[in-house]
């Protein structure tokens, strides 16, 4: 009978700095008796989950701090999707024209009440909310989010570049609060993406340049009061929102760039919340009195992409044989401390686009090695596998996915080098010094964003047809059984082809205060809190 | 013509000296920072990173705007060029003045550095008393042996621990930040305790070998008390190597407190000098190794001079 070999039989427990201070921690716990036991009690109110007993204040009230992983860089929402500190900030300040329902499953109504979309997605009528004001006190129109979509489309190396068309045929005012929206060739996820683009006051547009970056104006419950010298920021609330909250009278962003600082502040209640716990503070978190966790599944991923232009992995029968050798579930036991769900697909479940494998890939060593055998590969390889520093746990993941693939005869060694490095590698397709790229991808709309700017070949290499064709489709193909056709002929070739190997969904953990109500849900793109119905129960 | 005034003035040929020596170092300083934020990229990698769509003629051009598509040497001269006008350019984060930045976060690590310094220097020299006038006695054996142990402690170690007994435990002190007198308790205790036993053992060391000269055995011979040996004649003649010691450890401090601002997110240098080397952000990064290299000069100049001062055999030994 095969024995299965997890990921904690390959790599014995040894002193890391982690540990070290994790012995520590419970010496001084030990050390502080009583106190500390009172806040480690299963009975405390910090179960998991639990929403505060009291709703919200009748007005904006207190200082909510919130801390940020690093310095924020400016606030114009056309580029704040490539750091979150930016994105976190800009949330707060401005409406998006649709929003998801709680649930993350269909749009609803925000800045837009109405929206007409032609059959071959090339139309758009979008009617807006009246009586909306800008923080600049401009009315919201039609012609203002006209300004946006042309500023948005056309902001020069700006992230919503990716997400809206380069040019329209027409953008028409139909009336003061109707806009029709034409563009050249279909775009089937137009209305999807406006999730997550921010609709900006038209003076400020027009102010441009630094005033955009340094003064953002938007709809939202809270307005921009001024940027901390370290990098954080001060948002107050806005009196005249139109929908839930403000309950704040003001949110100070603070950078806290430890992640350990970040905790250990929440637990002394000098911030509100802590976004993103690392997998090994939530039971942390959690079991504190005074605190509570919101987790939630996230459309984000952990992968390992294969350089399928040159040999051994050319070869499908490798890339299978190491989908066999790979034991999922042991590395979300041990890597990511229970956080994660197996994944099978390049799209994460609930991400438009997400159509069951054709062919799922159990762990069997057996079938590992044979087809190594096949390939030619019976006493297996050397390959390096290329990881960056930044990406939180992968060094760790490399190291375990290393330790599985071995006993199937591929010898991995594990190079972590600079982010910097990596995503030059990854850029390059003609590098020969790395073999694999474990990495991870966020789906920011919650459609196939990445499908479709091409991060499968160009991570892999991979750009056979059957991938290609139906990328093609799903690019220009409104949503319906022939777009789902396309997503199914996709996720098809990628479970056969195996140029990416997915490991597992994230699980994402936010930290709360007991007391701070309306965040019942973590977004699932990951992309930072919505404030407007948070509150500290009155 | 200067060379004879120097010739004539021991204190300012030494003060002179000094300085030059600074001057060297400061530059070295600033050539290694260069030479080593030149290899490890330049910021368009850094702002591309990670950005769907982003290709290799996107980052060229990004680069090209930033000035770094220029050689090495060019960019070299620029640099040294522009430093001597204090100016390192702005943060490509914030697109503000990044010496600016530098020296709106230096009060906040100078004042931590302060505290620290004045903590470990009161306790240092009460420890090196007791310790000197209980020679070899429990009180000097147990001062050692805790010193021994001290030694032995890590700074982030020592920083994690009290953050989770004294704030997260007990709930005394705050955990991050700069909310007034109480948040510069726990960083102070973090930032002094592990160089306190270098101060002690230095002092000591100074006051026994101060013990031992003639003019100590002279004020016995007058018949002054042990006590007032020590206190009145020992500890004035022991502290001119604790000052040099001390501005090493400033300059040492003020470059070294990274992890200890990090893990207390205190709004100095140092965290801002990771948050920089994090993102990139090699203006900043340069400012604060500048800052830092320059406090270290500025403060041994001051040293040796106030050493100069105190001793006159100082200043007497040629340069």
């Amino acid at each position: 009978m095969l024995r299965r070999s997890t990921y904690e039989e390959s790599f014995p427990s040894t002193l890391t700095r982690a540990r070290f201070l994790q012995a520590s921690a419970t010496a001084v716990a030990a050390l502080s008796g009583a106190q500390i036991l009172g806040g480690c009690g299963s009975t405390g109110s910090g179960a998991a989950g639990d929403a505060p007993a009291g709703g919200p204040p009748q007005r904006p009230t207190g200082t909510f701090r919130f801390p940020l992983e690093g310095a924020t860089t400016g606030f114009d929402p056309a580029y704040s999707g490539a750091l979150l500190s930016d994105y976190v900030v800009v949330h707060a300040i401005f409406d998006r024209l649709v929003a998801f329902d709680p649930a993350f499953t269909r749009l609803v109504p925000s800045l837009a009440t109405g929206w007409e979309q032609s059959e071959d997605a090339r139309e758009f009528t979008i009617t807006l909310r009246d009586g909306v004001r800008f923080h600049d006190g401009e009315p919201l129109d039609a012609a203002a989010l006209k300004a946006t979509l042309q500023y948005m489309s056309t902001a020069a190396g700006a992230i919503s570049g990716l997400l809206l068309p380069p040019r329209y045929d027409t953008l028409e005012l139909v009336d003061a609060l109707r806009l029709r929206v034409v563009t050249p060739a279909p775009q089937p996820d137009f209305i999807r993406n406006q999730a997550f683009l921010s609709v900006m006051s038209p003076k400020a547009i027009k102010a441009g340049g630094e005033a955009l970056k340094r003064r953002p104006i938007g709809t939202g419950a809270y307005r921009f009061a001024r940027r901390a010298g370290n990098g954080g920021a001060l948002v107050v609330a806005n009196n005249d929102y139109w929908g839930d909250g403000p309950y704040f009278e003001q949110i100070d962003f603070e950078v806290i760039a430890d992640a350990g600082a970040r905790i250990n502040a929440l637990l002394t209640r000098q911030v509100g919340m802590a976004y993103r716990l690392p997998p090994t503070q939530v039971q942390r978190v959690a079991g504190a009195s005074g605190t509570r966790t919101v987790s939630g599944d996230v459309w984000s991923g952990v992968y390992v992409a294969f350089v399928c232009n040159k040999p051994p992995f050319d070869d499908v029968r490798v890339r299978r044989a190491c989908a066999h050798a790979v034991d999922k579930e042991a590395l979300i036991r041990a890597i990511a401390r229970g956080q994660g769900r197996v994944a099978d697909t390049f799209s994460p479940k609930g991400v438009l686009g997400y159509a069951p494998p054709a062919v799922r890939y159990e762990h069997d060593l057996e079938a590992a090695r044979a087809l190594m055998a096949a390939a030619g590969h019976a006493d297996g390889f050397s390959a390096v596998m290329c990881v960056s520093t930044a990406q939180y746990l992968q060094p760790q993941l490399a190291q375990a996915v290393a330790g599985q693939l071995e006993q199937i005869g591929i010898r991995a060694r594990v190079e972590v080098v600079d982010p910097i490095v990596q995503s030059r590698a990854l850029l390059d397709p003609a590098q020969k010094a790395y073999d694999m790229f474990p990495t991870d991808w966020t789906w920011l709309t919650g459609g196939p964003l990445l499908q479709q700017a091409g991060t499968v070949q160009s991570a892999s290499r991979y750009d056979g047809r059957d991938l290609t064709a139906p990328l093609a489709a799903m690019s220009v193909t409104p949503d319906g059984p022939r777009r789902d056709a396309a997503f199914a002929a996709f996720e098809g070739a990628f479970s056969r082809q195996v140029p990416i190997l997915p490991l597992f969904q994230s699980i994402y953990n936010d930290g709360l205060q007991q007391d701070v109500g309306g965040y019942e849900e973590t977004p699932k793109n990951g992309y930072g809190p919505n404030f407007f119905p948070m509150y500290t129960a009155a | 013509m200067v060379r004879s005034a120097l010739a004539r003035h021991p204190f300012a040929r030494l003060a002179f000296s000094r300085l030059a020596q600074g001057v060297v170092v400061l530059f070295g300083a600033l050539l290694v920072c260069f030479a080593l934020s030149a290899a490890t990229g330049d910021p368009a990698d850094a702002l591309t990173v990670g950005q769907i769509g982003a290709d290799s003629a996107q980052i060229d051009a990004l680069r090209d705007h930033l000035g770094y598509g220029d050689p090495f040497l060019t960019r070299l001269g620029d640099f040294f060029a522009h430093a001597l006008q204090a100016d390192f350019g702005s943060s490509y984060r914030t697109g503000g003045d990044a010496l600016g930045a530098v020296l709106a976060a230096l009060p906040n690590t100078l004042l931590l550095v302060a505290c620290a310094l004045t903590l470990a220097i009161s306790l240092a020299i009460v420890l090196a008393l007791i310790s000197v006038m209980h020679r070899n006695r429990a009180a000097d054996r147990s001062i050692r042996g805790a010193l021994a142990l001290v030694q032995g402690v890590p700074d982030f170690w020592l920083a994690v621990m009290l953050v989770l007994l004294f704030s997260v435990t007990l709930g005394w002190l705050p955990a991050i930040g700069f909310d007034g007198p109480r948040s510069l308790i726990l960083p102070t205790l973090a930032l002094a305790i592990p160089v306190l036993p270098t101060f002690v053992r230095l002092m000591r060391g100074n006051l026994l070998d101060v013990m031992k000269l003639d003019f100590v055995t002279s004020v016995r011979a007058k018949g002054l008390g042990e006590r007032d040996v020590v206190l009145r004649h020992a500890v004035r003649n022991a502290l001119p190597p604790l000052i040099t010691f001390t501005a090493l450890q400033v300059g040492w401090l003020v470059g070294g407190t990274i992890i200890v601002e990090t893990i207390f997110a205190w709004p100095g240098i140092g965290n801002l000098a990771v948050d920089a080397v994090k993102a990139r952000d090699v203006g900043v990064v340069q400012a604060v190794v500048a800052v830092t290299a320059l406090s270290y000069v500025l403060l041994n100049l001051v040293a040796d001079l106030l050493v100069a001062a105190a001793d006159p055999r100082i200043r007497m030994v040629p340069a």
